[in-house]
């Protein structure tokens, strides 16, 4: 559970008089860090059985087994930022235990409705309370694309899910067919089915592109970060994946398809399928880092003073 | 030292990567097999389609269906003529079958030892045969069911049925007279044609796990020199 780790670090960096000045009532007979010891432990009674069951839809639900690299990821962000961070000047907010009531209505809102995703979010919701009460706004709004990141990491409810899912798989499976078309690959589209003249094709939950668009977006986030332009270009860079992603989707489809038609199936399935999918996906990678590289150069370059010692 | 652990990084990348790819393995549920297509009265474009000595290739989990008997048994009326289409130099010929009270009966091992595998009964709402000019005699069928019911075992042809229990779905295979692409021709002769069946396929992305992964991977490539001090982005670096 390396999130928890996260959830201990502010708790043990705690500058001790910030600490005292947000606590009025902390006396003598209890010390700041035994009460910061008693809400780590009743934090980790509550969110253990959260994060367990967290890592288990990681290792069983291909499509967020990315949860395991995330907190990797934000713990590198976070060791990035500790300059950016020991920078900003410390300044707890009340608002901060406001936002930590709320995560745990949240949480137990989520606990009687058995909603896996309420409770996930709330642990989040936590985090950022603890972050606004020991150091407050400025250092929430760094915090921020961490948690963004983490909360890629939570699958969504099944209901979302498929409302996200169910017509990205139309999509896809309409520019495929639109694309075998282009081809000259007579198919055959019946909703998410494409009948070729060898082989039909289920375009299936699986193929709807929602794992390269999670993993496209959560990777033009990092992108962004790196690109020193202003706020607007790095949100247009992140918004710009979906429709890469996509896109790419429906070549992967197609180029199913043209496998399957020119080389036999054997190669649309098993590992050359799973090969061209991954091509795919490192090629519209590529074409982010392409579009990144062309903002930055575009705007980048021009806008920010200029360190030319530097290059 | 940075090296070696993006070396270890990397190597922990490509073995989940691995991981997904045979998670991945896509399911095709059958390969050759005999499919009878024998119009009742030559011409009449009634058909009737018995399948014979499937052949389980890469069945996922176990299977039976292997030798067992398989018919498929169709009475749908011709209602459409065949229809020609054209996409770029290719030509695509087309016959619809509509008979809403036409009803079809997949039994897969529905006899001797085979005896309660798996049935998928329904109400034909369509059958589709296409057939492609570049690819001579080799024929699409897809089967539209409404009203479906479905009893799943361990048979991987009913289990790839495309389709929702109590609704429509859809039956493909595709099959082959070896040599001419006239489909009038075809449906005017009592002809056994030997065939390769297959199951809808499908196409699932690799996990998120190795897409991230390996982008995470680029990325730290990329950014080497400069993610000890997050100056920028410079892909000449």
């Amino acid at each position: 559970m390396p999130t928890s780790l996260y959830s201990a670090a502010p708790a043990a960096g705690a500058p001790p008089e910030s600490a005292a000045a947000a606590m009025p009532h902390a006396d003598s007979r209890w010390s700041v860090g035994s009460i910061y010891g008693l809400v780590l432990a009743a934090s980790a009674l509550v969110y253990i059985p959260v994060l367990t069951g967290l890592v288990y839809d990681w290792a069983v639900n291909p499509n967020y087994s990315h949860g395991f690299i995330i907190p990797f990821a934000v713990a590198f962000f976070a060791w990035q930022q500790r300059a950016q961070l020991k920078a900003l000047p410390a300044r707890p907010t009340q608002w901060g235990l406001v936002l930590a009531v709320f995560s745990q209505v949240v949480y137990v809102v989520g606990y009687l409705g058995a909603e896996f995703f309420l409770q996930r979010t709330s642990l989040l919701l936590l985090l950022a309370a603890a972050v606004l009460y020991i150091w407050g706004w400025a250092h929430l709004r760094v915090h921020l694309f961490s948690l963004t990141l983490l909360f890629l990491a939570i699958p969504l409810p099944q209901l979302i899910f498929n409302a996200i899912a169910i017509p990205l798989q139309l999509l896809a499976s309409a520019w495929a067919a639109a694309l075998l078309n282009l081809c000259n690959i007579p198919v055959f589209r019946e909703g998410n089915i494409l009948a070729l003249p060898q082989r039909t094709l289920d375009v299936a939950e699986a193929c709807s592109g929602i794992r390269s668009l999670f993993s496209l977006i959560a990777l033009a986030m990092m992108v962004a970060y790196f690109v020193p332009v202003r706020f607007w270009l790095k949100l247009w860079l992140v918004l710009s994946s979906v429709p890469i992603a996509l896109a790419a989707n429906a070549l992967r489809i197609m180029a199913t398809g043209l496998i399957g038609a020119y080389f036999g199936a054997e190669y649309s399935e098993g590992f050359f399928h799973a090969f061209s999918g991954w091509l795919i996906f490192v090629f519209a990678f590529a074409l982010l880092l392409l579009e990144a590289s062309l903002i930055d150069r575009w705007r980048g370059r021009r806008t920010a003073p200029p360190p030319p010692a530097d290059a | 030292m940075k090296k070696k652990w993006t070396m270890l990084f990397g190597l922990a990348i490509a073995g989940a990567l691995m991981l997904g790819v045979t998670a991945q393995a896509s399911q095709i549920p059958f390969g050759n097999g005999n499919i009878t297509l024998t119009p009742n009265t030559p011409g009449a474009g009634e058909l009737q389609f018995s399948f014979a000595g499937l052949n389980v290739t890469s069945a996922v989990g176990s299977d039976t269906l292997n030798g067992a008997p398989v018919s498929i048994g169709a009475t749908p009326s011709l209602v459409s003529p065949i229809t020609t289409t054209t996409v770029g130099t290719t030509t695509v010929e087309t016959a619809g079958f509509i008979n809403p009270n036409g009803t079809i009966d997949v039994n897969v091992g529905n006899s001797g030892a085979f005896a309660g595998v798996g049935e998928i009964t329904g109400t034909i709402s369509f059958i589709q045969i296409s057939s492609v000019s570049t690819s001579p005699g080799q024929f699409t069928v897809n089967l539209g069911l409404t009203g479906m019911t479905v009893t799943t075992g361990t048979s991987t042809l009913v289990n790839s049925f495309v389709g929702t229990p109590n609704g429509a779905g859809t039956l493909s295979f595709g099959f082959s007279d070896g040599s001419a692409n006239d489909l009038t021709a075809l449906l005017a002769t009592n002809t056994t044609l030997s065939t390769s069946v297959s199951g809808s396929l499908a196409v699932p992305e690799p996990a998120s796990l190795a897409l991230l992964g390996t982008g995470l991977l680029g990325l730290a490539f990329l950014f080497r020199r400069r993610l000890y001090d997050a100056k920028g982005l410079d892909l000449q670096a």
